[in-house]
């Protein structure tokens, strides 16, 4: 009953992306899933597919997103496939300098290795676009890339991904999309003084998110989470941006659903549901109002 | 409590001179149209799990649906010029670009009209696609005009 109905108003809220097959298709949809269009493409500016120069506002200055096309010399088209699995496993450039986490490798390094090959294979397959990147605009002491050595050690933990005993396929599978690539996390975990964050209160919300806007509880607290959904409203959500009474939501959501998350298949999205309904609610009011 | 409150604000928003009026009179047209938004979003809320099959199609679907569609035919004169400072997220973008803001209700008012039909009839097939478009015409407005949540 849920599924045959919130498919059925999902398929008219937005088209629908079938299952991939070779494994560079397979690397189409793991690149929806995991949102790299967002950040890597000037969107606002009618910047070239990945091309780069997207400028993402952080508490520790402005940071802009690579080039990550097959260029030689401006993207990433002169790496091996190893050099792609140590940057997004690893947090490490080749030459072994150290990324910052706006790059949300802390949640990627939690793919498989499968995937990773997967996501690599496509991005090879990837029109070359030359466009030089810009320096990140940072405070101090984020400007000095040796600092996040440090914020690594004390925050950074390794993937791959491990499911929790006794959680089901499904919920599995939810887990890892939500963590590994989708990086929910990312956005609506709050963080601590040093950026790092704060896994206590993993989904839980805060005021300080992405371009200094606020961003909702998403655990299942009745009250200041979205306990009173359904999984049917979720599904709804992660594919239209529709909230449950229809209202939209904006801003960097309102990206990561178009650009990545509208193309997931129904499965994949009961499966986040499914999770988000099975994690701990978590007390913590971030909207306004009562 | 909830259909209550939804009941007051239908029942304000019935009477269109009510509406005028206190546009007009500036009253406070900030806290009224966010109420309003708010009551056409109660009833959507309402119609969901209908349209996505949680709830079997009962007796108030009509009622939510006709209100959604009452209500739509106000949204143009809430927004009185002189009235995008203060609490609220409007943007100036709707008093410079006035004629695409009536677009954007006007396709809603539209849309709202055939969901008004759809509940009538207590079509849940019908209601469901009527309820994917009027989606489309709220989030087509608030992506021109509203600024997003702090
Ligand atoms: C939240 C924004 C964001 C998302 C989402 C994102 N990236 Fe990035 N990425 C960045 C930023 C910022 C950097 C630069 C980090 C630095 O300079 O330390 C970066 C760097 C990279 C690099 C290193 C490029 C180089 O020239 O050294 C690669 C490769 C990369 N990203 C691939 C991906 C892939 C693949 C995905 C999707 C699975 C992805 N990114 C998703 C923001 C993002
Ligand atoms: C780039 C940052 C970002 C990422 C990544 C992100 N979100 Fe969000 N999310 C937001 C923001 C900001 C909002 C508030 C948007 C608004 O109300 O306009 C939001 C809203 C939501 C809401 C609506 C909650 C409510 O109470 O209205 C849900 C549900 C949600 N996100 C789930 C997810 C899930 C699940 C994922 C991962 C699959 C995810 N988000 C990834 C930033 C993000
Ligand atoms: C013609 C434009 C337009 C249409 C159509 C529209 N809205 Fe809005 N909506 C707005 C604007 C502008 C605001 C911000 C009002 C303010 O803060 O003063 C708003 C605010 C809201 C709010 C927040 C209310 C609050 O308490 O601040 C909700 C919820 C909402 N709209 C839901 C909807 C839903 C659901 C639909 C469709 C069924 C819809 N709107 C259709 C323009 C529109």
């Amino acid at each position: 009953m849920l599924r045959a109905g919130a498919v059925a108003l999902v398929l008219i809220l937005a088209g629908h992306a079938g299952h991939a097959q070779t494994v560079a298709e397979r690397g189409a949809y793991l690149f929806r899933a995991g949102g790299c269009f967002s950040c890597h493409t000037d969107v606002a500016h009618d910047g070239a597919a990945l091309a780069g120069g997207r400028a993402l506002a952080t508490p520790f200055g402005t940071f802009y997103a690579p080039n990550i096309t097959p260029d030689r010399e401006t993207g990433i088209g002169a790496w091996s496939a190893a050099d792609f699995r140590r940057a997004l496993r690893e947090g490490l450039s080749p030459s072994g300098a150290h990324y910052y986490p706006a790059f949300p490798y802390p949640s990627y390094t939690l793919m498989s290795d499968e995937d990773v090959a997967a996501l690599w294979a496509y991005l090879t397959t990837l029109p070359a676009v030359r466009h030089a990147n810009r320096p990140h605009d940072l405070t101090l002491p984020f400007r000095v890339r040796a600092a996040v050595g440090l914020w690594k050690f004390l925050f950074f933990r390794a993937g791959p991904f491990q499911p929790e005993s006794g959680d089901s396929d499904e919920v599995s599978r939810g887990a890892y999309l939500v963590r590994a690539l989708a990086h929910c996390g990312e956005c609506h975990t709050p963080r601590n003084l040093l950026g790092g964050p704060d896994d206590d209160r993993f989904l839980a919300g805060t005021r300080d998110g992405p371009d200094g806007r606020s961003v909702p509880n998403i655990t299942p607290h009745a009250d200041t989470g979205i306990g009173g959904w359904s999984e049917g409203d979720i599904v709804q959500l992660l594919n239209s941006g529709l909230k449950p009474n229809f209202d939209n939501v904006q801003g960097s959501m309102a990206e990561s659903v178009r650009h990545g998350l509208a193309y997931l298949s129904d499965d994949d999205l009961i499966a986040i549901a499914r999770y988000l309904k099975a994690i701990p609610p978590i007390d913590n009011r971030i909207r306004r109002g009562p | 409590m909830r259909i209550a409150a939804i009941g007051v604000l239908s029942g304000l928003a019935l009477s269109a001179s009510t509406l005028v009026t206190a546009a007009m009179a500036d009253v406070d047209s900030i806290k009224l149209r966010r109420a309003v938004m708010g009551s056409i979003a109660t009833h959507m809320g309402a119609l969901g799990p209908v349209a996505k099959g949680e709830v079997a199609m009962h007796d108030e679907v009509p009622w939510h649906a006709g209100s959604i569609a009452r209500l739509s035919a106000h949204v143009v004169s809430l927004f009185p010029e002189g009235t995008g400072e203060g609490d609220t997220d409007a943007k100036p973008e709707i008093w410079k670009d006035w004629a695409k803001f009536e677009e954007a209700a006007a396709n809603f008012e539209k849309a709202a009209s055939a969901l008004a039909d759809a509940g009538g009839k207590k079509d849940q097939a019908a209601l469901g696609a009527a309820m994917g478009e009027v989606g489309k015409t709220c989030g087509a407005c608030h992506d021109l005009f509203r600024k997003p949540q702090q």
